[in-house]
């Protein structure tokens, strides 16, 4: 006791200390919690802004792209109207192949229904390097969403 | 009695000041720093001038239907591949301070034709690449007459002078 009321300065001073200590771990907090929802989106949306133009426009680009005499989006609304996705599911490998120059997992979800060259799990352990969506229109004249995924 | 007293109370102040000031100090530092990375955060647009320059690029060399005016892009009108219509797109004078060059390259897939190459500003491209530059690949379809083929279009935007953090 003795020796607290002779070191009232450096009570003060831990006093101090602590109550610094609880201001900065409040503040810590706040950012943590509060303040980086509101600023970290904005900084998170200028990055990704050129990523989602270059990522649409790739799948539109795709959609586009000559198959014979059809194009990968034509394909797209036969299989699904057909429910037959053989041929589909040759042509976009033949193109993955074509554009990376090598092969790649991919997977392309119609709606419900999904198309892709998976081999059991090996999807799950590789890195998604490519994902984009869009709505296409059916033959009923109703639009189907479809995803466009590729795996490293 | 009382010289002893004072004594230690000058010892407690000096105790007191000796943890005060360092720590409000360290309050004072962390609370601007923590000021300046928030506003540094909102005000950083990581480099997007530049991609809305390689962007105004491919736009410049897409196809355009004459009848309506609408432009295509993603889709390179073969017949505009050409550094006098990549020029038209950018005001070389209004760039001061930003000067930039810029090679595009388009390889089509089926490597039926060797890669084509188009610059603007050559000069400042040769000398910047070697201080910053932004690149990009695009898959792209090229207009040959009726006829649309694969592509790939590599943006490769060079320049010396770092205008915002990464």
């Amino acid at each position: 006791m003795n020796l607290l009321k002779n070191r009232k300065g450096l009570a003060q001073a831990l006093t101090l200390l602590l109550s610094i200590l609880l201001i900065a771990a409040q503040l810590t907090v706040f950012y943590l919690f509060f303040l980086n929802n509101y600023i970290n989106p904005s900084k998170f949306a200028v990055k990704e802004i050129p990523q989602g133009i270059d990522d649409s426009q790739f799948l539109i680009n795709f959609l586009r792209t000559p198959v014979g005499d059809k194009t990968f989006s034509d394909m797209i609304v036969s299989s699904y109207a057909n429910n037959n996705y053989n041929e589909l599911k040759g042509k976009i490998s033949n193109f993955i192949i074509l554009y990376y120059e090598e092969n790649h997992f991919w997977e392309l979800k119609i709606g419900a229904k999904s198309v892709d060259n998976f081999v059991i799990i090996q999807p799950i352990i590789r890195d998604k390097i490519y994902e984009s969506s869009v709505d296409l229109p059916l033959y009923s004249k109703e639009a189907v969403e479809i995803v466009f995924s590729i795996y490293e | 009695m009382v010289k002893r007293f004072n004594k230690k109370g000058a010892a407690e102040e000096i105790i007191y000041w000796f943890f005060y000031i360092p720590l409000t100090a360290i309050l004072i530092i962390t609370l601007v720093m923590l000021a300046s990375s928030i506003l540094n955060q909102s005000s950083s647009t990581n480099n997007l001038e530049y991609y809305i320059f390689s962007q105004r690029a491919a736009n410049a060399v897409s196809y355009q239907d004459i009848t309506n005016g609408r432009l295509y892009p993603g889709i390179i009108d073969i017949n505009r591949w050409n550094e006098i219509i990549l020029g038209s797109a950018f005001d070389k004078e209004g760039y001061k301070g930003i000067e930039f060059g810029l090679k595009m390259t388009l390889t089509y897939l089926d490597k039926s034709e060797l890669p084509l190459e188009i610059y603007y500003d050559k000069d400042s491209y040769e000398v910047s690449k070697a201080f910053y530059s932004t690149q990009r690949e695009n898959y792209v379809l090229v207009k040959k007459a009726d006829v649309l083929i694969p592509a790939k279009l590599n943006i490769d935007l060079a320049y010396h002078q770092k205008r915002y953090p990464d």
